[in-house]
């Protein structure tokens, strides 16, 4: 369990306040560990978000579809609600598939927009809302650095026009709130060794070549 | 760099940028250096 010891606070991020979505396992478990380590309260949005994180004063979870608006709403609705704030969005939430380009379906196109990038358009339309209000914030956004420097072998292309989507709007959002007080970047992992957390094995990751953990994932 | 990124590499990135108050509309590539070329 993440949350059996808990850091003391350190000083430099004193009240500052975070969502994560995509909390419940690998990077999105070990960043809210990690944001609560450096002093923030965090609001934690997944699927399941309790089922590897237990509650706190300083810790809010909320369960529900990153894709499904209402569920995006009530998670910052609680940020607002428990703290009054939002310093920091990290929209970790996101799938990935690999498959020959030619066998990708309608419905997992869907489901890739509906998650990587209606859940992003959704959270962070009522982030930015709240940190205009705020008149200061920022955004960090999980994407793949697949997305930019494909490898022959892990056919990501669908999953990639998601996660190339989420770098264009970064750069776009810096822009267009630049003057608001409100940041926004990306970070692009490669391959994540997740194995860390022991989370149970994620259908949607993948398996590269034999040099590759099973539950590492490659976006 | 020899071995894959760590969960905590990534949180170690997420939490750079959460801070770094005059970098906005970057993407911080967290891969052992593999989008710069090969090695």
């Amino acid at each position: 369990m993440l949350m059996t010891r808990l850091p003391a606070r350190s000083t430099h991020a004193r009240e500052k306040k975070a969502i994560v979505t995509g909390a419940e396992q690998g990077i999105g478990a070990g960043l809210v560990e990690g944001f609560l380590t450096a002093g923030y309260n965090v609001v934690a949005k997944s699927l399941r978000a309790s089922w590897s994180l237990s509650s706190s004063p300083r810790l809010i979870l909320v369960e529900g579809d990153i894709g499904n608006q209402e569920s995006v709403v009530k998670t910052v609705h609680a940020a607002i609600q428990h703290f009054e704030t939002i310093h920091v969005l990290v929209n970790n939430a996101g799938i990935c598939r690999t498959k020959p380009f030619t066998e990708f379906t309608t419905e997992e196109f869907n489901a890739l927009v509906s998650v990587n990038l209606l859940g992003f358009l959704h959270m962070t339309q009522l982030a930015v809302k709240q940190m205009l209000k705020q008149k200061s914030g920022r955004a960090v956004t999980i994407t793949a650095s697949l997305a930019d420097n494909p490898i022959a072998g892990v056919n990501a292309s669908v999953s990639m026009i998601t996660k190339e989507g989420i770098n264009t709007v970064t750069h776009q959002l810096a822009m267009e709130y630049a003057k608001e007080g409100i940041r926004f970047n990306a970070v692009a992992p490669r391959v994540v060794d997740t194995q860390l957390h022991k989370e149970p094995k994620d259908p949607l990751e993948i398996t590269a070549d034999g040099k590759v953990s099973e539950r590492a994932r490659h976006c | 760099m020899g071995k894959l990124a760590s969960v905590q590499d990534i949180v170690d990135a997420v939490l750079y940028l959460a801070h770094a108050c005059q970098v906005t509309g970057e993407v911080l590539h967290v891969d052992g250096g593999a989008h710069a070329g090969r090695w």
